[in-house]
């Protein structure tokens, strides 16, 4: 770089730069009046406990989590949507209640996606009946996706624990081809990764 | 120092997204992608682990044009912020040119804050490098929540806090819906440049 120039002229070229790439973005106060949401909503408390999940699922947070469902079912029964959402919520609470770190790694997101939709759907005031249906059909079809990925998993743990479930006559036998293509790919993943870093490393050593 | 290529005309400029596990530091990096997808015209490469949190590092590469006849290449990262991966937090710190600390506004979180802050100094200071001489800038994330009645620390909690002796530029803001996102991607970026060009000198 030209070390000759001026700083202020150089400081300008990069806020110009800086301008007219970032330049069109919305205000805050516009972006945070689109989330503004009021303060008593009824998910206040289950949000709390969410955002409270933190990198080590414990039995308290989500014992926590689970009753704060089942209190919001109660209370917003009449509302078939809104229903459905926290009885989705509240079986992958369960779920992961009882797996913590080893629960499916789509679980977590999920969650964290039906809870989402739940808060826009019962905040949003625009939202007709038909938009909110459209925004459950699409958490049920995720969250069916999981089930369906779970039911697959679970033969593999019966295969390795025969004794815990004498009254089958057989498990299904792991797709050794399925797992053989996810560790290829899993490997070539971080190998690229690593290739990437190695290559960042060597530029910024010369 | 940020990597310089004087045949090609090209200046990598690295900066990272520092701070506490859950904090919205992929938070940031995502908004940015959203938004400006179509004129950065690059891909975000992002490697997540259980419950979408940060296994290896984000990444978000793009150009900001000519300056000075220089064609200025950002590279954005984040770290992971879970303690026991400060192996890889080390790493991707390395050749640092400039640092975002996004730290979490929550209440819960105050002592988390306190502790990546001095985990980030630890980590610069292995390589030689001081966070009072590095771009800084400081991120109180989560001020959406207040909103909905979260506890949240005061701003002056968080400067008194983490701002007390670095005296560097900090903002509020909330990763989740946009505010503040950018104007603290600008502030590192023009801070950074600066502090490069003053290194050059």
């Amino acid at each position: 770089m030209d070390i000759s120039t001026d700083n202020d002229g150089l400081n300008e070229e990069v806020e110009g730069r800086l301008d007219n790439l970032f330049g069109d973005e919305d205000t805050a106060a516009d972006i945070l009046e689109d989330s503004h949401e009021s303060d008593d909503s009824p998910l206040r408390e289950l949000k709390t406990i969410v955002l409270s999940i933190d990198w080590e699922i414990t039995d308290e947070v989500m014992t926590n989590f689970v009753e704060q469902v089942a209190v919001l079912k109660d209370r917003l029964k009449d509302d078939k949507i809104i229903l459905v959402f926290l009885q989705l919520l509240g079986s992958l609470g369960e779920y992961v209640k009882i797996n913590k770190g080893k629960s499916h790694p789509g679980a977590f997101k999920i969650l964290t996606s039906l809870f989402n939709e739940l808060d826009k759907v019962v905040q949003s005031k625009d939202l007709t009946e038909s938009d909110k249906k459209k925004i459950l059909s699409a958490e049920i079809a995720k969250y069916k996706t999981l089930k369906e990925q779970l039911i697959k998993a679970k033969p593999k743990k019966e295969e390795k624990e025969p004794e815990i479930s004498p009254d089958k006559e057989t498990a299904e036998p792991v797709d050794l081809n399925d797992l053989a293509t996810a560790i290829r790919e899993i490997k070539q993943l971080l190998k690229t990764e690593f290739k990437a870093l190695r290559a960042e490393l060597q530029s910024l050593r010369k | 120092m940020a990597f310089v290529n004087p045949k090609k005309k090209e200046v990598q400029v690295k900066i990272v997204y520092y701070g506490p596990g859950r904090g919205g530091k992929t938070t940031n990096l995502e908004y940015i992608y959203k938004k400006f997808r179509q004129r950065i015209k690059t891909e975000m490469v992002t490697i997540k682990t259980h419950g979408d949190r940060t296994l290896f590092f984000d990444f978000l590469p793009f150009d900001i044009g000519k300056v000075n006849g220089y064609d200025i290449k950002i590279q954005l990262y984040t770290v992971p912020g879970q303690v026991k991966y400060n192996a890889t937090r080390r790493l991707v710190l390395r050749g640092v040119d400039g640092i975002v600390f996004v730290a979490d506004a929550m209440e819960v979180r105050r002592e988390k804050n306190i502790l990546s802050l001095k985990n980030l100094q630890e980590n610069l200071a292995n390589y030689k490098k001081s966070i009072f001489k590095t771009p800084v800038v400081l991120q109180y994330n989560k001020m959406d929540l207040a909103e909905q009645g979260i506890p949240l620390l005061a701003l002056e909690t968080l400067n008194q806090d983490l701002n007390d002796k670095l005296k560097t530029p900090s903002y509020g803001a909330s990763a989740l819906v946009g505010s503040n996102v950018v104007t603290t991607l600008k502030k590192i970026i023009s801070m950074t440049i600066s502090s490069i060009i003053r290194e050059l000198k």
